[in-house]
């Protein structure tokens, strides 16, 4: 078995020690099976973006020339400006494509009784 | 240094809709809605798989109808399609320290803010139904 020191907020320790009590109270072992459970869930997750994904580019095209490129629209724009580009001239493109059709869901609203009118 | 403790936010559900609080802003130009301590309430919308959807009117008050538009086209649950325009720029929480580029998109009869599930790439959400509460942090 791993021993692992970590340091904790302490809101967040009352409050793990509060639901471990309410639960069945404190027994040996009972806080490391939480953090067992929580690091389970963790690793289960994706990974964040930056970790498995190459990271996101806004260009301003012209034609098929790309006149400016950086990683948010506003780096984008502070190059726009340096470079004396009006922003309405270009097109604005992002790396990571438009995939095909949005989804769009439906909402109801006013919910009358099925009837005539 | 890592912040310690992340800030998480937790806004009611009302009349069965999970609204968040946000901001829109052309970032190009500089545009933000609504202006200072105001916030748009924009429905969450799981079905959306877009980024956000304005209404024409908040779309044109910030100025994207100026730029160069991007065509789009959007499925309704019942197979009829709409057509979309859209252009880049951005949407925050602030309560979240938020803040996220994407497509804003509008299409003409649009009346609410919608945001969608492009949006809530690098949030938790958690829909609460027990006690009508959308709870929400950064990843």
């Amino acid at each position: 078995m791993g021993i692992i020191t970590i340091s904790i907020d302490d809101e967040l320790e009352r409050q793990v020690r509060n639901r471990i009590s309410a639960i069945g109270g404190f027994s040996k072992g009972a806080l490391s099976r939480v953090f067992e459970e929580a690091l389970r869930i963790w690793l289960s997750r994706r990974p964040i973006d930056h970790m498995v994904e190459p990271p996101r580019r806004f260009r301003a095209v012209r034609g098929k020339r790309v006149l400016a490129e950086a990683s948010t629209l506003k780096e984008l724009a502070n190059e726009l400006t340096k470079l004396r580009i009006d922003p309405r001239g270009v097109l604005i493109l992002s790396s990571t494509q438009v995939k095909g059709a949005r989804r769009l869901g439906m909402r109801t609203t006013a919910r009358h009784r099925a009837g005539k009118g | 240094m890592l912040e310690r403790v992340r800030k998480r936010m937790s806004w009611p559900i009302a009349d069965h809709t999970a609204y968040i609080p946000i901001k829109v802003h052309n970032t190009v130009f500089g545009k933000t809605f609504p202006d200072g301590d105001e916030l748009l309430l924009a429905v969450l919308d799981t079905g959306f798989s877009g980024f956000v959807l304005v209404p024409p009117s908040i779309f044109n008050g910030i100025r994207l109808n100026e730029m160069k538009l991007l065509r789009t086209r959007g499925i309704l649950a019942d197979g009829r399609s709409l057509r979309l325009r859209g252009a880049y720029g951005s949407i925050s929480i602030p309560e979240l320290d938020f803040f996220e580029d994407g497509l804003i998109e509008t299409a003409p009869g649009i009346l609410e803010t919608i945001i969608g599930m492009e949006a809530l790439r690098k949030l938790r959400l958690e829909l609460d139904g027990c006690s009508d509460a959308l709870k929400a942090y950064k990843c």
